[in-house]
């Protein structure tokens, strides 16, 4: 199905007789009037000169893609657009949660990057319009030549009755805002009922939701505060599967009640307590639900995949459109939906559109994870995982929590950072 | 979603176990309430579980096991109610794993190990490979079965004792017509997977849960059967 302009804003419910105010553009300045609609348009920056790679989304693995492509072709105009105006490294949402760490030890600003010849474009990215090899952003187009998605998961609230009429009810990790009200509700607590709900797989960082509840056992014993946690896992088992050995014996060790096979479908704010979908009521003092995660709906939107971008794991090609690519945690691919395959991704993809480009570069590297999931905030435990360039998992290894892993951690979420931002 | 609405339910049941049997190292018969699996890393041990009257089945992993060992506590475990057969898959990718499977009552569990490689690589040439299965006794009127986990490409199978009418939806619609909000006759008539008859076959399109509310006028079993393909190894299986 081809996407025009008049069906994508169609599907994204905007009416243009009636046009709508995005950030204060009318829909009509943004995108033009019905008659004139394809030509018409209020463009960020002129249409380019030489060829134009945008990536969207300047999280690990839009970045890596960015310098990558940088060293690989140097002549190419390379555009980042990206809706918050500073880097957020996602693993520390967990140690900011846990009080371990503070929001300006985990941020970084994008000059570095724009000092590389790279320009970021701070802007929402709405819509895509692929046969216009054009970007919709609330600030206005953008064309390009090869697009790179790589916007992340977004948190479908909308998945959980209720939720998205009662937002104050709910904080989680697994976005920026939500995690540092997450940690003002935590230094708030003075006891009671916490529950944690995970979704169903995929999401990202998959060992996550059990590391906070092993975070914040140790946060509330440490304080004396008598806490009741509780996991609400949509899922058969902890996650990722193959590490649910270790965890249950971890949980078990750390008195957090565990309820596997129990998805949260409602959340029922004035009475406390949420509803599975088994019909349990779960009562709590204190919720963290993770919701759903999927990736934007612009993607969906586009024809481009639901709810996760189609794309050939080898090349993280579109399987619709040779000069689209997704890479990270929006893309439907065997990898781990982790900072560090994100990371590898994205410096992957950057040898497919330098390819793409004309230029002849070497055969990027596989693609492997290695995570130290928090057991506490003193020791880890660690994982490995190899993919073929098929993305076919080869090997996978796992080892008990120990304190060097803890160190690891640390080392390992610096080296990230610091081959993006040098600090 | 893609549906192949013709029935090959008992077909597809036949084929699925030859399959095994052929790439299975080990077959296990014997009649016990319960069951330690231990699979070796590189392993999937599929766990077939039979009962002639429905029972509930706990799935505990070893910690688990010794709570329920010394206090009888199921807390934690993985429950199956109302259940007369299973297959749950036991993949040991990182490490060894050990589960032990409890049921009441007169049990057989059989238990067909796969090498994971040697599974991806047949999966990833096309062969579509048994992924897990169940059936269970549902009470007159209108009941909820969750078909999980799902990943996209994965072939399900529906079979029930007698014609029901039933729906598949997602858990957003599951939530309305638990509070109320939508009727079953309201989620039929939006519904696109959705049939009065004894089975349904279709082909899963993403990783979103899915749950079948079927409406019979008196008890039935409803047994569902998933397999793999090329598409759902391809998403992470
Ligand atoms: C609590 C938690 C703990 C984690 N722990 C670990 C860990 O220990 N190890 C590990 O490897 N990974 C961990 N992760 C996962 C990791 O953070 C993500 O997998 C990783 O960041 C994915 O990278 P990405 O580039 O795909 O997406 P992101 O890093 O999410 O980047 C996406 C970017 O796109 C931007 N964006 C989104 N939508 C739009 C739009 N419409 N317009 C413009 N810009 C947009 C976002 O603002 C963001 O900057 C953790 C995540 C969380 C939440």
């Amino acid at each position: 199905m081809k996407i025009s302009r008049r069906s994508l804003l169609k599907s994204m419910g905007i009416s243009m007789a009636g046009g709508i105010f995005i950030n204060g553009v009318s829909s009509k300045k943004a995108f033009g009037d019905e008659k004139g609609m394809p030509k018409v348009h209020r463009p960020i920056l002129p249409s380019p000169t030489k060829k134009r790679v945008v990536i969207l989304g300047g999280g690990y693995s839009g970045l890596y893609c960015a310098t990558t492509l940088r060293e690989l072709a140097p002549e190419a105009e390379i555009i980042v657009v990206e809706k918050y105006p500073f880097f957020v490294s996602g693993p520390s949402h967990i140690d900011i949660v846990a009080g371990l760490k503070h929001l300006d030890d985990v941020t970084r600003s994008y000059d570095p990057i724009a000092e590389r010849n790279i320009r970021i474009v701070r802007s929402e990215v709405i819509g895509i319009i692929p046969d216009e090899k054009r970007v919709l952003t609330a600030s206005g187009d953008l064309e390009y030549t090869l697009l790179v998605i790589s916007t992340g998961i977004r948190i479908a609230d909308e998945d959980v009755l209720n939720l998205i009429e009662q937002p104050a009810s709910n904080a989680h990790a697994w976005e920026l805002g939500e995690t540092i009200e997450m940690r003002r509700r935590i230094e708030a607590f003075r006891g009671g009922k916490i529950v944690i709900t995970v979704p169903t797989a995929p999401f990202k960082c998959p060992p996550g939701p059990y590391e906070v509840a092993c975070l914040l056992r140790e946060y509330f014993d440490n304080k004396k505060i008598k806490a009741e946690i509780t996991i609400v896992d949509a899922n058969d088992k902890p996650q990722p599967g193959p590490l649910a050995q270790k965890w249950t014996g971890v949980l078990e060790s750390r008195n957090i009640n565990y309820m596997p096979n129990s998805k949260v479908i409602e959340i029922d704010a004035a009475g406390r307590r949420v509803i599975t979908d088994k019909g349990e009521k779960v009562s709590y003092d204190f919720v963290s639900i993770i919701p759903p995660n999927k990736a934007a709906t612009f993607i969906k939107d586009a024809g481009l995949g639901d709810p996760f971008m189609d794309v050939d794991p080898s090349t993280f090609k579109s399987k619709k459109y040779d000069n689209i690519f997704a890479v990270g945690d929006c893309a439907k691919v065997p990898y781990t939906k982790s900072a560090f395959t994100a990371s590898l991704q994205g410096k992957s993809v950057a040898h497919q559109v330098a390819r793409a480009l004309g230029t002849d570069v070497s055969e990027p590297a596989p693609i492997y994870n290695i995570c130290y999931p928090y057991v506490s905030s003193e020791e880890s435990l660690m994982v490995r995982a190899d993919w073929d360039k098929d993305g076919k998992m080869l090997k996978a290894d796992v080892d008990d929590p120990k304190k060097e892993y803890a160190r690891s951690r640390a080392a390992w979420e610096r080296g990230l950072l610091s081959g993006l931002f040098g600090t | 979603m893609g549906c192949l609405a013709h029935r090959l339910f008992t077909g597809l049941i036949t084929v699925s176990f030859m399959v095994l049997c052929v790439t299975g190292a080990l077959a296990i018969r014997n009649p016990e309430s319960e069951k330690r699996v231990d699979v070796k890393k590189g392993i999937v041990a599929f766990v077939e579980v039979r009962s002639a009257e429905p029972a509930t089945l706990y799935i505990m992993y070893p910690t688990q096991y010794s709570k329920y060992k010394t206090a009888g506590s199921v807390d934690g475990t993985l429950e199956f109610r109302n259940i007369t057969w299973l297959i749950y898959p036991v993949p040991a990718m990182l490490e060894d794993q050990t589960l032990h499977f409890v049921m009441k009552g007169e049990t057989r569990f059989d238990v067909v190990y796969e090498d994971i490689q040697d599974r991806i690589n047949r999966l990833m040439k096309g062969e579509e490979r048994l992924r897990a299965g169940m059936e269970m006794s549902v009470e007159a009127g209108i009941n909820v079965v969750r078909l999980t986990p799902l990943l996209p490409g994965l072939k399900i199978a529906l079979d029930f004792s007698k014609d029901a009418r039933f729906i598949i939806i997602k858990t957003i619609d599951l939530a309305r017509y638990r509070k109320g909000i939508k009727t079953f006759d309201q989620l039929y008539s939006e519904a696109g997977l959705k049939g009065s008859e004894s089975g349904f076959n279709f082909s899963t399109t993403d990783f979103e849960d899915l749950y079948l509310l079927i409406e019979t006028p008196v008890p039935i079993r409803v047994k569902s059967v998933i397999h793999a393909t090329k598409e759902s190894a391809e998403s992470g299986c």
